[in-house]
């Protein structure tokens, strides 16, 4: 099978992908999610399975295969649409008690959402493999034909209908059950339009509180997007449109029906359902897109968009969607008159109106919903009119009359609705009328006779009171309208309580709902992009303050200083000449002469002054330099901080992924193992979370397979039957710790040291010398697995190694600690983030290299006269331990003669110590120039990785430096010592 | 080449063919010898700054600059070909250029001018010139009383990995 998309894979198509992908994740995560938490329940039972299962639970998951269904089927996704229906088959002959759930229907459910996954995952990926699974479909048949649950439910309108059951099962506490709830597409018969005694179309769906306001927000979002879309092409086509258009329309309704559905926004997800079933209806119908439906299209995403305001206020739920939904009915074709609500009756005065399809004799009426809804926005304190105003119709330049009106009450108080909205009428060219409500203290019969203008056709204004007191019908210069508003008013009297308790309800949960973050969808690589601008900001700015401070140097006085000792020295010779001459004649001589030598003074005075006044301007511009470079400095730091902040993610998600690897671990090995998990809101840059899911995989399939005893010999050692493996995020310093820790049998050295002899990894000598600590080394050492037995989810003897040098392409490190019987902890230490790298700059033979700070152990001094030479390998010793002094030229082979000229040996020798316990080295430095944050440059970019460095970066002064691959540089150094030995 | 239209005028035309027959080379110093490369390989031309020499690389590999931010390599043209290593000089430049989507810099010993040549002026290689490989070659030019070296840029970089080898080899021994 393959991915076949009738949708051309055009930029819109990718677009689409994108959410596609997004929506998918989620909704796999949750079923899988409620997979997990099926099966304990399904553990739980043991024998018996009578026992009903929650129906929530398997409600839904139906429903998240439903939207998967659904948002595959829109994108042409062949194989996943094939797939998620038989998942969805399977969940609803669960609920309707047709199929009774055992342990392996779940496994096969496991089964299947695996291979979603990897369907999805081959989306991203076009050069993935292609993913097998016409045998899980066939498996699944299997089981729902044995247990005789295979219906022939297989068109989308059943499993429409199929869904909005659960809709109303879930609302069954309502008074008013399903009475009302028209089922479309084929609605079943019922006064469509809003007369004044239209059912609520609404009335048995409700919204489910408890979405969670992260993916609220995306909903949020994307609802915007797509809304943008829809008002954006129905705008342009007005009136006509091509088969692409409606193709399109419909694509875009059926998405925002499917988020909607996702985050239990069942009410808004029916609106979007009616949209889809009018497109459908006009795309069978054959008929373009008239006005009438581009008009119940719009008032549609204008209500929509208006709800979904309300959602970001956090307010939501209150909105009531039946007057676009009547509209949206009363615009269908008459092509589908049979399946669609008879057309308008006499009794549509009240008819939405900005319709003009719909043939209401122009009379203006007020909706009772409307008048509910803006009861409850009416400005504190003051009085409000509501009201309608009916133009004749085609009415040239209505919506300039509608703007008129809008001036002319804006005239008479605060006009807080309009419809439709005031910015709009301009390009409004086909309007039956305008509603409006305005905050003011006039009377209604004062304020009527102003809106009485030329084309007008009929007027209604009344007060508008809230809504503990409904109001009495008041007097209205129009009798037809006033007739109207009388079974306004006695519907509102009769009105069914059931949807002033639904709002009510549905109004006590916005309250408790969070108000969700808006959120902007931004390509990662946008953001890889800001980084590098902001790692580039970084240098500038450090450039600048090395300039700065050459500047402020430079601005001494040496000139001037100069030029003032020049005329010292003149002075003195004429004090001097005036003492030796007594004559007359020698007295005129040197008057002469000093008026030359003052003359000459003044001249050297002069430039001395206005190079000491231009000095002085320079100090102060040098001083100001430095506050803006300050300055410069402050919001770099923000900027760069911020920057980073907006790729940080929480880690939690990723570790959830775990729960579902010690579940399948545990059915496979009949071991119980607890998985408890701390940390998850810990925040890390989403490239290293990415980067980490395959290392941490292998830690904890580790601890899980070989870690954890099985539950005898737990017991058998005293110790709980469960296992448990604790992972644990949390910041430290400038780094991120994560650990993967598990309270089972530990490392048994002796069985890894014998492991390290037999794959000839250590030699016999060694062995004997190696301490504890050395040996849990091994472990990372590539070919070492010390699992007895080799299990099918771990013990390939690849994992460790593979582990530690991604951990090092991250710039962090991990370590291991293990006792024997107690367990065994491997902590990850990661930077921050991945494009900056805290690091300590030293100077090696005039060489300036950074070392990541996470490598460093230690700084020491030692003299000379301090080291030795043991089996021809330099050694120090520092504190105790015997640590073997790597000079950088004897590792790295350089083509170019060092800068420095002179050799000279000082006694003193500064080490830098890395490396893990046992293994450290120590690294002779010329100088510590100090701790810097360098941003990481790719050599590859424009040459090729070269080994021992680990990147490049730029310096203060321009000047590029090297930044040092420690754990290469420790492998670089055991290999010279071991050519240099024997 | 794009496809002429009709519409096109017969001037047009004629400077069109023009266009396609000549073009614009950069014209630089080496060892007494004169190269040129095509113009649309040339980013731009720098004086000679502090290089960072790097390890593990072939001697020709001078180091590492950085050139607004973006760290490049730097290519010692002359130890590229084997010439005698010269002294940095006044007239000493450094040609950034792009290879194979990389950018590099290579130091010439002076960069001369901007040139317009025929393509009848590009004769065929001969089979050996002094002191450096034919490979880089990819014909000569005849100017009015001297020749110009056409140098396959390109090629620089990507034998980079038998002198890569090579290097390794020699550091071994």
């Amino acid at each position: 099978m393959s991915q076949t998309a009738p949708v051309a894979r055009d930029e819109f198509f990718e677009s689409l992908l994108g959410d596609f992908l997004d929506e998918s994740g989620q909704l796999l995560d949750s079923l899988n999610d409620h997979l997990l938490q099926l099966d304990e329940w399904v553990r739980s039972l043991a024998e018996d399975h009578r026992e009903r299962c929650d129906d929530h639970l398997l409600n839904q998951m139906f429903r998240s295969a439903h939207s998967l269904k659904g948002l595959s089927a829109m994108l042409g996704l062949t194989d996943i649409n094939t797939l998620t229906h038989r998942v969805e088959n399977v969940f609803d002959a669960a609920r309707k008690n047709q199929l009774v759930i055992t342990g392996s229907v779940v496994e096969l459910m496991f089964q299947a959402v695996d291979r979603l996954v990897s369907l999805v995952g081959a989306l991203k990926d076009p050069e993935a493999e292609p993913v097998e699974c016409e045998s899980i479909i066939g498996q699944i048949a299997q089981l729902l034909q044995a247990s005789g649950a295979e219906r022939h439910q297989s068109s989308q309108a059943d499993a429409e209908r199929a869904l909005r059951e659960i809709q109303i099962e879930s609302a069954a506490a309502e008074p008013h059950p399903s009475t009302s709830e028209p089922a479309s597409p084929p609605p079943a018969a019922g006064p469509p339009v809003d007369a004044p005694d239209a059912p609520d179309l609404f009335a048995g769906i409700r919204d489910e509180g408890e979405a969670p306001s992260k993916y609220l927000s995306i909903f949020i979002d994307e609802t915007e997007m797509a809304l943008d879309q829809l008002a954006d092409m129905f705008v342009s086509v007005e009136g006509g449109g091509s088969r692409h258009d409606i193709e399109q329309a419909l694509i875009i309704s059926h998405r925002i029906k499917g988020s909607a559905a996702s985050v239990g926004q069942n009410r808004a997800a029916k609106l979007a359902h009616l949209m889809e079933d009018l497109i459908q209806n006009v795309a069978s119908a054959g008929c373009g897109l008239s006005a009438g439906v581009t008009d119940a299209m719009l008032q549609c995403t204008d209500h929509l968009r208006q709800y979904v305001e309300g959602l970001k206020k956090g307010n939501p739920a209150e909105y009531d969607f039946n007057r676009p939904a009547r509209a949206l009915l009363a615009a269908m074709p008459s092509a589908a008159v049979q399946t669609a609500p008879p057309a308008a009756g006499p009794s549509a005065a009240a008819s939405a109106v900005s319709r003009p399809a719909s043939c209401s004799p122009g009379k203006a009426t007020v909706p009772d919903e409307l008048r509910r809804r803006l009861a409850a926005s009416v400005p504190l304190g003051s009085d409000a009119l509501i009201g309608a105003v009916t133009f004749r119709p085609r009415l040239d330049l209505v919506g300039l009359k509608a703007r008129l009106l809008f001036e002319k009450l804006s005239g008479v108080g605060d006009v807080f609705h309009f419809d439709p909205p005031a910015e709009t009428l301009d390009t409004i060219d086909d309007l039956t009328g305008i509603r409006f409500a305005v905050a003011t203290d006039k009377q209604a019969e004062a304020v009527a006779p102003i809106l009485r203008v030329a084309g007008v056709q009929d007027v209604l204004v009344e007060p508008l009171v809230g809504e503990e007191a409904p109001p009495e019908a008041s007097p209205v210069p129009s009798p037809g309208a006033a007739a109207a508003l009388n079974k306004v008013s006695s519907r509102r009297l009769a009105g069914p309580p059931a949807a002033a308790e639904e709002s009510r309800d549905a109004g006590r949960t916005a309250e408790n709902a969070a108000k969700p973050a808006e959120t902007l969808r931004v390509e990662i690589e946008r953001l890889d992009q800001l980084m590098n601008l902001a790692g580039q900001l970084v240098i500038s700015q450090a450039r600048f303050a090395q300039l700065g401070e050459g500047l402020r140097s430079l601005v001494g006085d040496k000139q001037a200083a100069q030029s003032i000792k020049n005329v010292l020295a003149s002075l003195g010779t004429m004090a001097e000449s005036k003492r030796r001459s007594s004559d007359v004649h020698g007295l005129q001589v040197e008057l002469a002469e000093l008026r030359a030598q003052a003359r000459r003074v003044h001249r050297e005075l002069e430039p001395i002054g206005r190079e000491v006044e231009s000095l002085a301007r320079a100090h102060a511009a040098v001083n100001e330099l430095g506050e803006a470079i300050h300055q410069l400095g402050r919001v770099t730091d923000a900027f760069q901080q911020t920057v980073m902040d907006t790729r940080m993610v929480p880690i939690g998600p990723l570790f959830a992924r775990f729960k579902r690897v010690i579940r399948d671990i545990t059915r496979g090995n009949g071991k119980s193992i607890r998985l408890v998990i701390h940390g998850e809101k810990t925040e890390l840059d989403k490239r290293m979370i990415d980067e980490l899911s395959d290392p941490l995989i292998h830690m904890v399939r580790n601890a899980a397979d070989h870690g954890i005893e099985s539950p005898e010999d737990r017991q058998a050692a005293g110790k709980p039957p469960e296992g448990t493996v604790t992972l644990n995020a949390f910041h430290r310093g400038n780094s991120i710790l994560i650990q993967v820790n598990d309270d089972g049998r530990g490392l048994d050295p002796e069985s890894i040291l014998r492991k390290a002899l037999e794959k000839g990894l250590v030699s016999d000598g060694d062995a004997e010398r190696l301490s504890r600590s050395q040996i849990f080394q091994l472990i990372w050492e590539p070919g070492l697995s010390t699992a007895q037995r080799v299990t099918e989810v771990s013990g390939r003897g690849m994992g460790m190694d593979i582990v530690k040098s991604k951990i090092e392409g991250l710039n962090g490190t991990v370590e291991l600690d293990s006792e024997p019987g107690r367990g065994t902890t491997l902590s990850i230490k990661l930077p921050l983030t991945l494009a900056i790298l805290p690091s300590l700059m030293v100077e090696i033979d005039r060489d300036v290299f950074a070392m990541p700070l996470e490598s460093v152990a230690e700084i020491v001094g030692i003299r000379r006269a301090d080291t030795t030479t043991v089996h021809g390998q330099w050694t120090a010793r520092v504190r105790g331990r015997v640590v073997s002094v790597v000079r950088l030229d004897r590792v790295f082979t350089w083509a170019h003669a060092a800068l420095r000229e002179d050799q000279s040996e000082s006694d003193e020798l500064t080490l830098v110590i890395v490396g893990e316990s046992g293994q450290e080295i120590g690294l002779a430095v010329d100088r510590v120039v100090g701790e810097q944050d360098v941003v990481i440059k790719s050599m590859a970019e424009n040459y090729r990785n070269v080994p021992g460095i680990a990147g490049a970066s730029i310096l203060g002064d321009g000047r590029v430096s090297l930044i040092l691959d420690v754990p290469a540089l420790i492998a670089m150094a055991s290999q010279v010592r071991a050519a240099a030995s024997p | 080449m794009s496809t002429v239209t009709h519409a096109e005028t017969a001037t047009q035309e004629n400077r069109r063919t023009e266009a396609m027959e000549t073009m614009q080379l950069v014209s630089f110093r080496l060892a007494q010898e004169e190269y040129g490369i095509e113009i649309t390989k040339v980013q731009e031309i720098i004086l000679m700054g502090e290089i960072t020499r790097v390890p593990q690389t072939p001697a020709y590999i001078k180091g590492l600059i950085n050139l607004r931010s973006t760290v490049i390599p730097i290519v010692d043209l002359r130890l590229r070909f084997g010439l005698a290593r010269e002294e940095t000089t006044d007239e000493t430049r450094i040609m950034v250029v792009n290879v194979c989507g990389k950018t590099i810099g290579i130091i010439v010993d002076a960069v001369s001018e901007v040139l317009r040549i025929a393509q009848d002026q590009i004769a065929p290689p001969p089979p050996t010139v002094a002191g450096l490989g034919h490979e880089y070659l990819t014909g000569l030019v005849k100017l009015e009383n001297r020749l110009l070296i056409l140098l396959d840029i390109d090629r620089i970089m990507s034998q980079e990995e038998t002198a890569q080898a090579e290097a390794a080899a020699a550091a071994a021994v």
